[in-house]
């Protein structure tokens, strides 16, 4: 991608940085809460965006996908119903997305643009949104985003991105941050950058050197194109009778996950008036799939499990040239059962 | 007193000589910290074995993963709640202190039969509360536990921390009151000692001379952190109904939105499901992704049913629970 | 900007049929309040759409009016006791406002079948959508763009026989061979009496050049589907509709795939080629 301009932001003054962008947008962005637990939440203040965290256990797609979502709401009479569209979304910001969250944008991208019926609302929200991704030189133990073929230093489909530099005695401490500008979308946040110094020569060879070394830490990548021809063989195979047997079918891999978009539609009504709401759903819950008969084609954790895996690396895959899985390790650090699903992959993969 | 063995030697014996179809117990977890259930099917077990695997492969298996058992400070799940799962076949499941008063609880409502269990009692001093050790050391990255009399220590960022046992396991486990099971067909370690603990916490005390506003405050911290996942939910094992009220859609209990108000009901509901029945095991807590301090409402609800009716979940099979009989005893001061 | 594909187009109950002696199932036409959502509303018979009661929620239902019915649609539905929208639908009254979203799906395969044989075989209220099918191709102007056309249809007893006047003007037809079946004798019966599969391999509807639609409960499927293959119909020319548990309708909200299928936007309509290979997660 172009990069039209590069700013050079010390980190002392991103606060400022951010009051800037939430002049005019709802910014989310990390932050860490009360318990310590760093999660991607809509800023009341700049100083709350966290810069030390790691990839934050609740991701951003609430921004595009919140967890509820007022579809349209009513008034109802005997006899005369009036329906009336949500309010256009307000321009908004996801700011200090990881390379991986970036590319769980595509995934919800993907799905929600798809024809025949795109989701306007998502599409709507997702038109309101700049985003703004963020650099990481290092990686947590239980992110692999890296075998997925995802580089941690990759701008690509950001609006901007922040490119942690160190700096100064402190050289392993990042001590600025270079925001590259990418798109028109970025180039709008213009009055927020204006004030801080273009990158000079030195940031420029910094910025290049990060590049390279992140690109250097090649690991072995998973071959996702063998894990879904696998799959595609594999439905009716026993192994789904024991990957499941942990699982306690809770929804915390999914509602966590910066992919999964699965929802329900729901009712929320107030004696004559109410709203058709959507809210997070997930394929682990036994209400996903049952009939009003009492039927349910994914009766017991074998099938939903399965479900979980087939969607995000073979079906999703199938339909839209992506996995559906971006490596954030998410679901691994919340999962109650603690499983893990590089394990499921690899036993997958050695599978017969 | 149980006869005391070896965690390893008793799960070959019972899985090779067929005594039970299914040994629960637990693995270390990819997660440092932390340890995940580990489920082995025996030979001749009735159910699901591999069709497709030679049973020499399946005997390896097997061995393989007796040898992966453990069990430590890290042991925090509650595997009881597996019971479930394997409903009518021989099963034999690790169960902690608090742990075996679920295995109680499940007895009295008849939700397993006795003859069907071996149960693997493992005393306990407590399990670390990993998140609480990364807020007290700010560092994750650490694959390394060990003991040292009172003090845990840690690998963190490279070098060894050392934290108090006390500061670093569940809330739970410092308030816990049986460390030993109070049910077992073997022990896997020595009783340990069991502290005196007050009648009341101090945290408990507090919380019911708060002021309303005050708790209603705490109350709607709390509930707005939950995204309504069920992890709570499907971990206790005593929330095992085939349909619960929150999946019921006629009529809708609950809703699913974000509004605290739907995490309130929810969690209100399945708590007055528990008078009597929550053991106080903590699985909830320590399995909730966002960290919803649930612990403090079990705790209430449980110093509540002890006050008005002499009665702990999970200590006796024999004892009826108090919402399970009438008595003419019973606290009626809510009828008016 | 796209229209948000979650608002439905408000319509008005103006009939309701009750449709079998038990009273669980009857048939709605909706009226559209504005005309030229009705034009928006373009379907091809096999379709669906989700069927909207504000404060209950939605349902999918399949469309079981002719497109050329150009008025309305018609809807035809069971009430299940622990149904949310099926039961407030059934104890609407007429002139009741509502609202439809659609239409949704792939539909009956309507080019393929021009110039074919069509051979209809349905089992209890599953007929609906057939039903469409059957007063599409017996319109005027489009019988003639088709073959011969064969009806069996059963049910387990003449009361919960669907559409029975229009069934019992069908059978007096010349351009269209129709069947009728009931599990069991019954008083004042006069038609067949045998379980669908059976009169299925009796009536021996021919194969040649032939497309089949079938819909039925899952037993009906699973012994008509050998009869029909044993009379050499093709897998790639059956077909049947599927059902699943719906939500969004339009292959967003990811509950009603059967392996990589999406039964609202890759069917409801599948044929048993296609079907075979599907896991069998239905
Ligand atoms: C393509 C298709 C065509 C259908 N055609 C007809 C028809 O012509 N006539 C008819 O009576 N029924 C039909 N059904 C089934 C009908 O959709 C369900 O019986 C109905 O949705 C139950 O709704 P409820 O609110 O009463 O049940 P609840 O149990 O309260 O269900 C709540 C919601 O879940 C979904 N749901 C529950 N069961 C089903 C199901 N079996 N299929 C799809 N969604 C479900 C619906 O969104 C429903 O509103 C069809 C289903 C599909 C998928
Ligand atoms: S994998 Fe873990 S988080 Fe996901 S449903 Fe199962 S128990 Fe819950
Ligand atoms: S499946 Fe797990 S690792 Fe993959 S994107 Fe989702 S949360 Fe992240
Ligand atoms: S894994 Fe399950 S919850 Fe996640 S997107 Fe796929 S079907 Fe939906
Ligand atoms: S509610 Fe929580 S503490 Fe109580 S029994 Fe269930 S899991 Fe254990
Ligand atoms: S586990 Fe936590 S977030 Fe999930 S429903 Fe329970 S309290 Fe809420
Ligand atoms: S009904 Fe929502 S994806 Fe098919």
């Amino acid at each position: 991608m172009m990069t039209r301009e590069i700013r050079i932001i010390p980190l002392s003054e991103m606060p400022a940085f951010v009051g800037a962008l939430m002049q005019g947008h709802k910014v989310l962005a990390p932050t860490r809460n009360d318990d310590g637990l760093c999660v991607f939440a809509w800023l009341a203040a700049p100083e709350q965006a966290d810069w030390t965290c790691g990839i934050p256990q609740v991701p951003p797609k609430q921004a595009f996908l919140p967890r509820t979502e007022i579809l349209f709401t009513y008034h109802r009479e005997k006899g005369r119903e009036t329906i009336t569209p949500p309010p256009a979304p307000e321009p908004q910001i996801a700011l200090g997305l990881h390379p991986c969250d970036v590319q769980a944008v595509k995934v919800l991208d993907a799905v929600f643009s798809a024809e025949p019926s795109p989701d306007q609302p998502y599409l709507a929200r997702r038109a309101a949104t700049t985003l703004i991704g963020r650099g990481f030189t290092e990686q947590d133990p239980l992110v692999f985003c890296r075998e997925l073929g995802i580089d941690p230093m990759d701008n690509r489909d950001c609006d901007a991105f922040l490119v942690p530099l160190a700096g100064g005695q402190a050289e392993h401490t990042t001590s600025r941050m270079a925001l590259e500008i990418l798109t028109d979308k970025g180039v709008a946040l213009r009055l927020a950058y204006d004030g801080f110094p273009k990158a000079g020569v030195e940031d420029l060879a910094a910025i290049a050197e990060a590049r390279k070394q992140s690109a250097a830490r090649g690991v072995p990548l998973l071959d996702m194109a063998v894990i879904q021809r696998r799959l595609e063989n594999i439905f009716n195979s026993d192994l789904w009778n024991r990957i499941h047997e942990p699982c306690v079918g809770c929804g915390a891999c999914a509602f966590l996950c910066p992919t999964c978009h699965c929802f329900d539609i729901q009712e929320e009504v107030m004696g004559q008036d109410g709203a058709r709401v959507r809210v997070w759903d997930t394929c682990q819950f036994d209400l996903f799939t049952r009939h009003a008969s009492g039927h349910n084609p994914r009766l017991s954790q074998k099938e939903r499990s399965r479900q979980r895996i087939m969607h995000k690396f073979s079906y999703g895959v199938g339909k839209f040239h992506i996995p559906f899985c971006v490596g954030c390790g998410r679901c691994i650090a919340v999962c109650p059962a603690h499983n893990d699903v590089r394990q499921i992959l690899k036993e997958i993969s050695d599978f017969k | 007193m149980p006869k005391q063995v070896d965690l390893k030697t008793i799960a070959r014996d019972l899985l090779t000589k067929g005594k039970v179809e299914v040994f629960i117990g637990y693995q270390a977890a990819s997660l440092p910290l932390a340890a995940a259930p580990l489920i082995i099917h025996g030979a001749k077990d009735s159910v699901d074995a591999s069709q497709s695997m030679a049973p020499d492969a399946e005997r390896d298996m097997m061995a393989r993963k007796v040898a992966a058992l453990i069990f430590d400070d890290r042991c925090e799940m509650n595997l009881v709640n597996y019971l479930h799962k394997f409903k009518d076949r021989k099963t034999a499941v690790v169960v902690k202190g608090c742990d075996s008063r679920s295995v109680v609880g499940l007895l009295q409502e008849k939700q397993v039969d006795r003859k069907n269990l071996v149960i693997i009692g493992a005393p306990c001093r407590g399990v670390v509360d990993r998140r609480h050790v990364a807020k007290l050391m700010g560092c994750d990255a650490s694959r390394e536990v060990d003991r040292e009399g009172e003090h845990f220590r840690f690998q963190c960022a490279g070098s060894w921390k050392r934290v108090k046992v006390a500061d670093a396991i569940y809330t739970a486990c410092r308030e816990c009151q049986v460390h030993n099971p109070v049910i077992a067909d073997y022990w896997i370690g020595a009783p340990v000692p069991q502290p005196d603990l007050p009648e009341l916490t101090a945290e408990m005390e507090a919380l019911r001379k708060a002021s309303p506003d005050h708790r209603w405050t705490r109350f709607h911290k709390e509930m707005s952190k939950c995204i309504l996942c069920y992890a709570c939910r499907n971990l206790c094992p005593a929330c095992y109904c085939k349909t619960c009220f929150a999946d019921a859609c006629k009529p809708k209990w609950v809703g699913r939105t974000d509004d605290p108000s739907d995490a309130m009901l929810f969690h209100l509901q399945r708590l007055m499901h528990l008078g009597g029945r929550c053991t106080g095991c903590g699985a909830c807590v320590r399995g909730c992704p966002m960290n919803v301090d649930l612990r403090l409402y079990n705790d209430h609800l449980r110093s509540h049913v002890k006050q008005e009716y002499g009665f702990m979940a999970g200590m006796d099979s024999a004892v009826h629970p108090p919402l399970a009989m009438y008595s003419m005893g019973d606290c009626n001061e809510f009828i008016r | 900007m796209e229209t948000n594909p979650y608002i439905p187009y408000p319509v008005t109950i103006d009939r309701v049929v009750v449709e079998n002696e038990a009273r669980d199932i009857k048939t709605f036409r909706l009226i559209f309040h504005n005309a030229q959502d009705r034009k928006g509303f373009d379907f091809k018979v096999g379709q669906f759409a989700e069927l909207s009661l504000l404060g209950f929620g939605e349902s999918p239902i399949g469309i079981a009016s002719s497109p050329l019915d150009r008025d309305y649609v018609e809807f035809t539905v069971k009430r299940y006791p622990a149904g949310v929208v099926t039961n407030e639908l059934h104890n609407a009254e007429l002139g009741r406002p509502m609202g439809i979203r659609g239409p949704m799906g792939n539909g009956y395969p309507i080019e393929k079948m021009k110039g074919k044989n069509i051979v209809i075989i349905s089992g209890g209220f599953a007929v609906t959508t057939l039903r469409a099918a059957i007063r599409y191709l017996l319109h005027p102007d489009i019988r003639s763009s088709v073959k011969d056309i064969t009806v069996i249809y059963g049910a387990r007893t003449p009361g919960e026989l669907c559409y029975k006047e229009e069934f019992t003007d069908w059978s007096k037809r010349k351009d269209v061979a129709v069947t009728l079946t009931v599990d069991n004798e019954a008083q004042g019966w006069r038609g067949r009496v045998g379980f669908v599969p059976t009169v299925v391999a009796d009536v021996k509807p021919s194969p040649r050049d032939a497309i089949c639609l079938i819909c039925g409960p899952p037993v009906m499927l699973k012994y008509t589907i050998p009869e029909l293959t044993k009379l050499g119909f093709k897998p790639e020319d059956t077909y049947l509709s599927f059902e699943m548990r719906m939500k969004c309708g339009i292959g967003k909200c990811g509950r009603c795939n059967i392996g990589p299928k999406y039964v609202c936007i890759d069917g409801p309509v599948f044929s048993l080629a296609e079907v075979a290979d599907m896991p069998a997660e239905y």
